[in-house]
Order: structure tokens, then sequence, then C-alpha cells
């Protein structure tokens, strides 16, 4: 395969518009499984850099699927980038050991598949809550946002129904005081079993991620106990604390805010589930 | 009877259902064979909770056992003030009528199989 087509982002942004182009690419891989995509960023003035989670994800999505090869032309974003580990991530070199970011920005791009607890945990309390643009949160505020990054990898353990991993990476962006969190796995999504759960009644992605934040919501078996408050208290926290909190799967992208939920449907679906934390303020 | 739930889970996480599930299987086991005995659980040493854990272990247990009974004979003690909210709706979700009524028939169903 020599081939490659050249699809092109407007923008590299945590919002619904950088999603839909990103699965529209995904879908136009798809459909043209003879050539390889070949994606530009060179030319965007501004990137966030946690969507790595979200492009790592696609590409091995498109390896699996398609035998396809994302390539990137990085430019002079190319930086952070290496500081985060995407590319080491995309030419299948990455290692721990080989991580450097002086600038102290990045959260590293890390995968955990569904059982590796443990080592998720280590990742946020090391890695994420650690990291320089979180010095100012107290301890009281680290516990809490722990326990919330715990529960929403723990939700997708219980409701994905995957093997792949989760893909996890963040940015802090230091003139805003923000932090972007992003978390991706490639499971079946929110609609299906809440489709099943609700009879039918619940038969869109965007309301089916609005009914998976309601209090005691939940598809899980009762073999496994009762569920239904994990992203319920996330919400809770994001809106608490003046933070965000985005939840897209197939083509739903809902965005909550500042007590209210927007929602977007994508063109394309994500073949799978994202969530995205912004916190403010820091 | 005091039990120590970082000896239960052999871990200070109390994080995944898995562990839930370990946590529930040693309890349910206690309050089938201590007839009566009241037993407290500290979370002494816990580093971590997620309403994943409590779901699998505390919801389950009130969705499985007699509500009055674990009122009066399981307590928890040691819990960090942010894990509190986990554990009431733990109970909550377990004490509630329409769940116990679907477990009742999953398990009829079960036995039937």
């Amino acid at each position: 395969m020599s081939q490659t087509f050249a699809p092109k982002l407007t923008e590299f942004s945590t919002d619904h518009r950088t999603t839909g182009e990103l699965t529209r690419l995904y879908f136009d891989a798809g459909r043209q499984n003879n050539k390889w995509p070949k994606l530009d960023l060179s030319q965007l003035n501004h990137v966030d850099a946690n969507l790595a989670a979200l492009l790592l994800a696609l590409a091995h999505k498109m390896q699996q699927k398609n035998g396809q090869r994302l390539f990137v032309d990085f430019g002079d974003k190319s930086s952070v980038f290496f500081r985060n580990g995407l590319i080491a991530h995309l030419q299948g070199k990455f290692s721990e050991s080989t991580l450097s970011d002086e600038r102290q920005s990045t959260i590293p791009l890390f995968t955990f598949h569904a059982d590796e607890h443990e080592a998720y945990y280590e990742y946020i309390m090391q890695l994420f809550l650690n990291q320089r643009g979180m010095y100012r949160v107290t301890k009281t505020v680290k516990e809490a946002l722990s326990m919330h990054y715990c529960e929403v990898f723990e939700n997708v353990g219980l409701h994905a129904n995957t093997t792949n991993p989760v893909y996890c990476c963040g940015q802090y962006f230091p003139n805003k005081k923000q932090l972007r969190f992003t978390l991706v796995d490639l499971g079946i999504g929110f609609l299906p079993k809440i489709k099943e759960a609700t009879q039918g009644k619940i038969d869109t992605d965007t309301s089916a991620i609005v009914w998976a934040t309601h209090n005691m919501n939940s598809t899980k078996d009762l073999a496994f106990g009762p569920g239904g408050t994990g992203l319920y208290q996330l919400k809770k926290y994001c809106d608490e604390n003046n933070g965000s909190l985005h939840i897209c799967s197939g083509k739903g992208y809902v965005n909550f805010i500042q007590n209210r939920t927007l929602e977007h449907n994508l063109t394309h679906g994500l073949p799978g589930s994202m969530i995205n934390i912004i916190l403010r303020n820091l | 009877m005091q039990l120590l739930l970082q000896d239960l889970l052999s871990s200070t996480l109390a994080i995944s259902p898995s562990a839930g599930q370990k946590a529930y299987q040693q309890v349910a086991q206690l309050l089938k064979t201590e007839n009566e005995s009241p037993i407290e659980i500290s979370f002494k040493g816990i580093t971590q909770c997620t309403s994943s854990f409590t779901n699998a272990f505390v919801g389950k247990l009130y969705l499985d056992f007699p509500s009055g009974e674990l009122q009066g004979r399981l307590h928890f003690s040691d819990v960090k003030p942010i894990w509190q909210q986990k554990l009431e709706s733990a109970k909550q979700l377990g004490s509630n009528p329409k769940l116990r009524q679907r477990r009742k028939e999953q398990l009829a169903n079960l036995e039937d199989e």
C-alpha cells in the first residue's frame, strides 16, 4: 500500500468539531482502505495535545480493521507530541523510559487494559495529579479528582465490552490555567445496552449519554451489584467546580458545562466512547 | 468481629468491581456463618474508593440480604467523608424494591437452568 489520501483538519481542539473531523477521517479511511491516511497538523495555529489519546485510538482501530497506517505531519507542533509520547506510540517505539517533558505541561499518553486498575491509579496519582499545573490544588481536591478519574476508568471495564485498551492523555495550558484530560475506549458505546435496558425508549447516542449521567441509571448486570452513580458524580463535581465534562459516544457528543447540557450530532460516529474533562482556574 | 478491608482485598485500593466482588464473597460468607454476630469493616489504610467498588460490595450485600438485618449487623468504620456518600448510595440502590425483585427473578432463572 503506497498511496495516501490527505484529509484536512481546520482545528485540533477539545470539542465536537474536531471530534467530528477525526471521525470523518476514520470513516473515509474505511472507504479508501487501499490507501493510507496522511493527516496534516502543520498548518494549524494551535493543538490540544490531550487529543493524542483520540488520535492513537483511531490509528489503532484503522490498523486493526483495515490494515492501514496513519501518517501525521506534525510540522512545528511535533515538540509537544514528542513530549507526550504520541509520536513514539505511532512509530511503535513507545517506552516510559524515553518520555521527557522539560516543560512539564503534558500528562503522557498511556494505554491501559481494563484489568490494570493499579497501574492506572498510579498514572493518575503520579503523572496527572503531580503535574505542575496541579501544584496549587489542595490534597482534598486531588483525592476527589483521583476518585472521579478512577470511576471513569472502572466504567469502561464494566460497560465497554472490549478487549482493546483505554487511551489516556492530558495537557496543561498555563496561560489559560486549564488542564484538559482525554480518555478513549474502543468499545460498543453507550447506546446498545441503554436501548435494551430502556426497552427502546432511549434510541439515540446523545440521549443515551444524557441518561447515563443521571443518578442511579445503570445497565449493569445485577450479578455484579447495582450501579449508576459514577458519571453522575463526575458531572456533579465539574458543575460545582467550574469544570466541563464532554462525553462522546457513537454519533453523540454532549457538553456538560455550567449546569447546561449542549448536545451535538456528529456526521460519522466514533467507534467507541470518549470522555474529556476540562478543569479551570488551576 | 472487626475486619480490615485492606486485609480482605490484599490491597489498599477499593476501586474495581472485581475487588468489590472479592469483598462481597467474604463478607456474605461471614453473614451466613456467624449467626447474628455484628460485623465491622474498617476502611483504615484504604487509599482510594469508587462507586464501582461499593456497588459491587455493599450494594450487592443489600441486594442479596434483608436490609433490616444488615443495618443491625453490618457496620463500616474509618470511612473518609468523601466516600460516605458512595456507601449510602450503594445501600440505597441495593435496597431498591424494583432492583431486588429483578434480582430475585434473575436468581430464579439461574436455578431453573
